[in-house]
């Protein structure tokens, strides 16, 4: 049991305590919308790159078409509760239905391309999608966006506050995370870090890649429909843009900050961007004008130094320090403590 | 022990959740996003406490959308300088302007309306640069009370949501009038397939045929394509009478090109969202007989004298002075915006609805840079179209005919 944790990082109740000690803190002494807001983006994002992190991180396989995926997820949700009525979490899981099928015909023909014919088939997948949301305007409200989308709520309790919204969208990041790592954990995770390290290498062991490959392509295009749906409730609103190619982009790049080959490096590295582009956002006004092309710069800036001085990302040199710190030791110790108290 | 940490972990969510619905009981969920405040809900967190009024902007400064959006926010600086110049008073209380630049993103824009509603506790907002996001902050608008005055053309408005600027019904009436007055009764129509292209052909083909005029074709191009040649070789062959084109730079300025090209010796219309400076660099020499609906104050030192005149020019010389380029359609519509807001804070009113009330009852006929306005209860959005006119490029520039 304990050596099995080995295979990536150990430890994994530490982790999952600090960001549940984290949301407790937050709900306790936050009081502002705007954060709560972020944070919650942060959390939707989480859900896209957690899966785009199994498929490229452990399958080594590229996508650069998930923002299709999130768009799907959120115009059926959109358009079941609005339009017809249907309950919230019922066309979350149409949402996830439909996403399951068109990734499965997507996947099975394009998995077989590698490397740059990959991409560029994902890209193209992209920017179908993006059409037939432009153009079907009669369903999706075209370019003029799709509004007036119901806020969720569960047991009587209205999640459109912040504060709840919140909540369950980390809940649900911590359950996806939860799974995740059981798949990693399982002889799935082997097979899938195969495939990464040399996929001719896994076939000779008999194993049947390009279903794994599959496998994991529609798992997590359907991570990222359930994002998708999560977005259209909190936002209210879900226009052709926030689905582009452009997105998927920087899905990938949360993820290359991140550090692909860790669960936990898709969700910081999405943290990470989100909060330099906000704080930019918050500073640079006060010391000139133009925020936002600053905010493009001090992002590729980022992106480029992450690169040069941490191409792993920045969770595996994160854990150097937190190695090194000699704090680790004691902490797991404290986890324990924690889990005989309240066990 | 792994599954027993997920059982923990999921009961201490839950004892986490219900603790904190216990913990706010303040909370009467009426509105979507709301601080837990004591006074509960019936008037968004004012930031009006005492004499404090708070107007919120949000635009698309950067991003795609920047074109149109740059000039708006560089207006609503120069008048929040001249306010500052003043010590930041109206009618005796602080106003301040809270400047939100949504970088062409929607989300971004739905978080900066809830931070400025929920957080800041603004009054009034004036926004967005593009036609979808001022649908969602419309939307956001009403379910929180809030004045939202929008500077894009958007269908359906709402009992708390105005229109500064001109209805696209009201600028294709002058468009099909000036084809009228030229006895030209066939057109053809191209729109780019974004939000604000795709606004325009529905309320066209519902004015053309009472005022007689025929859409003998009508063709649509990708918002970032680069060639229209197939689409205007098709509606060469159709042969029509005038071309009227409705969508933003750069695509609009894709179209002169190709016109050019193909050799059209028709005239061509287009929509008040190419009336920028952008637009005339893009199509140079090939402008030239372009007629684009325009702000008058592209045109000021042309038009016959008047006070309307003089403070038009005014205009142009001080963003002349602060940013190097004159008024335009969009400067104009953002500096009315923030001065008819002034003029009910002026005659002390500093609450939402107090606001809404002295725009629908007691700005009657207020001459702005942009036009006239005419808000009543029942049409929010009764701009005239003084301010805007057809504007002929000439030798690469703005000119005037009447």
């Amino acid at each position: 049991m304990r050596n099995r944790k080995q295979s990536f990082y150990a430890g994994r109740s530490k982790v999952f305590l600090s960001i549940f000690i984290l949301m407790l803190l937050v709900l306790l002494f936050n009081d502002s919308t705007n954060l709560y807001g972020i944070l919650t983006m942060i959390g939707i994002y989480s859900i896209v790159t957690l899966g785009l992190s199994l498929l490229m991180g452990y399958a080594g396989q590229i996508s650069l078409g998930h923002a299709a995926f999130f768009g799907i997820g959120a115009y059926t949700s959109g358009i079941l509760t609005t339009t017809h009525g249907v309950n919230p979490f019922l066309s979350m899981i149409c949402g996830v239905a439909i996403t399951f099928v068109i990734a499965l015909l997507v996947g099975i023909p394009a998995l077989k391309l590698q490397g740059f014919s990959l991409a560029l088939a994902t890209i193209g997948f992209n920017q179908i999608i993006y059409i037939v949301i432009i153009s079907q305007s009669q369903l999706t409200g075209g370019a003029s966006g799709f509004s007036g989308i119901p806020g969720l709520a569960v047991f009587g309790l209205n999640l459109s506050e912040n504060r709840y919204y919140f909540l369950l969208v980390w809940m649900i990041v911590l359950l996806i995370a939860y799974v995740s790592m059981n798949i990693i954990d399982s002889h799935v995770g082997r097979v899938l870090r195969g495939i990464h390290d040399s996929e001719i290498a896994t076939l000779t062991f008999g194993v049947n890649i390009s279903a794994f490959k599959v496998q994991i392509f529609v798992l997590s295009a359907v991570y990222a429909s359930i994002a998708g749906s999560l977005y259209a409730h909190f936002i209210n609103f879900i226009a052709p843009p926030t689905f582009s190619v452009v997105a998927s982009i920087q899905f990938l790049v949360m993820i290359a900050v991140g550090g692909s080959q860790s669960i936990w490096g898709a969700i910081i590295g999405t943290a990470a961007m989100t909060f330099i582009g906000e704080g930019v956002r918050t500073i640079v006004p006060l010391l000139m004008e133009g925020g936002g092309q600053v905010e493009v710069v001090v992002y590729g800036v980022v992106l480029v130094l992450v690169m040069m001085f941490m191409p792993k990302g920045l969770i595996p040199s994160l854990k150097n320090v937190w190695d090194r710190s000699g704090f680790s030791r004691r902490s797991a110790m404290l986890a324990k403590g924690e889990e005989r108290r309240s066990g | 022990m792994r599954k027993k940490l997920g059982m923990i972990v999921i009961l201490l969510l839950w004892i986490a959740l219900v603790g904190c619905s216990a913990s706010s009981p303040s909370n009467e969920t009426k509105s979507s996003q709301a601080k837990p405040s004591p006074s509960g809900k019936a008037e968004p967190a004012s930031g009006n406490a005492g004499d404090m009024v708070k107007i919120g902007v949000v635009l698309a400064e950067t991003g795609p959308a920047s074109g149109l959006g740059k000039p708006e926010i560089d207006a609503i600086r120069l008048v929040k300088k001249k306010l500052e110049a003043q010590g930041g008073m109206i009618g005796g209380k602080k106003v301040e302007i809270i400047m939100k630049d949504y970088e062409t993103d929607d989300t971004k824009a739905v978080l900066a309306m809830r931070k400025l509603i929920a957080d800041e506790g603004v009054s009034v907002v004036y926004g967005a640069t593009q036609v979808s996001t001022s649908i969602a902050l419309r939307d956001i608008a009403l379910k929180n009370n809030v004045v939202f005055l929008s500077g894009a053309p958007i269908g359906q408005l709402g009992e708390t949501v105005f229109q500064t600027g001109q209805t696209s019904e009201v600028l294709i009436q002058q468009m099909i009038d000036y084809l009228k007055s030229k006895n030209i009764h066939t057109v053809a129509w191209i729109n780019a397939r974004d939000a604000f292209g795709q606004s325009g052909l529905p309320i066209m083909k519902k004015l053309a045929e009472p005022n007689g005029i025929e859409i003998v074709d009508a063709e649509d191009f990708d918002a970032s394509a680069t060639d229209m040649t197939v689409q205007l070789s098709k509606i060469k062959a159709k042969n029509p009478g005038a071309l009227i084109v409705w969508s933003r730079t750069p695509g609009a300025g894709v179209v002169v090109k190709n016109f050019k090209q193909l050799g059209f010796t028709i005239p061509m219309l287009q929509s008040q969202a190419a009336a920028n400076d952008a637009f005339l660099k893009q199509v140079g020499a090939d402008g030239e007989g372009v007629l684009v609906q325009g702000s008058k104050a592209s045109v000021a030192e042309q038009l016959p004298d008047s006070e309307y005149k003089n403070r038009l020019i005014q205009h142009n010389q001080e963003m002349m002075a602060e940013y190097n380029y004159p008024g335009d359609i969009f400067t104009t519509k953002a500096t009315d915006a923030m001065n008819i807001i002034f003029k009910a804070i002026e005659a002390g009113n500093t609450t939402s609805d107090q606001i809404r009330d002295f725009l629908e009852n007691q700005l009657h006929e207020y001459q702005g840079l942009s036009g006239t306005f005419r808000y009543t209860k029942e049409n929010h959005a009764a701009v005239d179209d003084n301010g805007v006119s057809l504007l002929p490029i000439h030798n690469g520039a703005w000119s005037y005919s009447k």
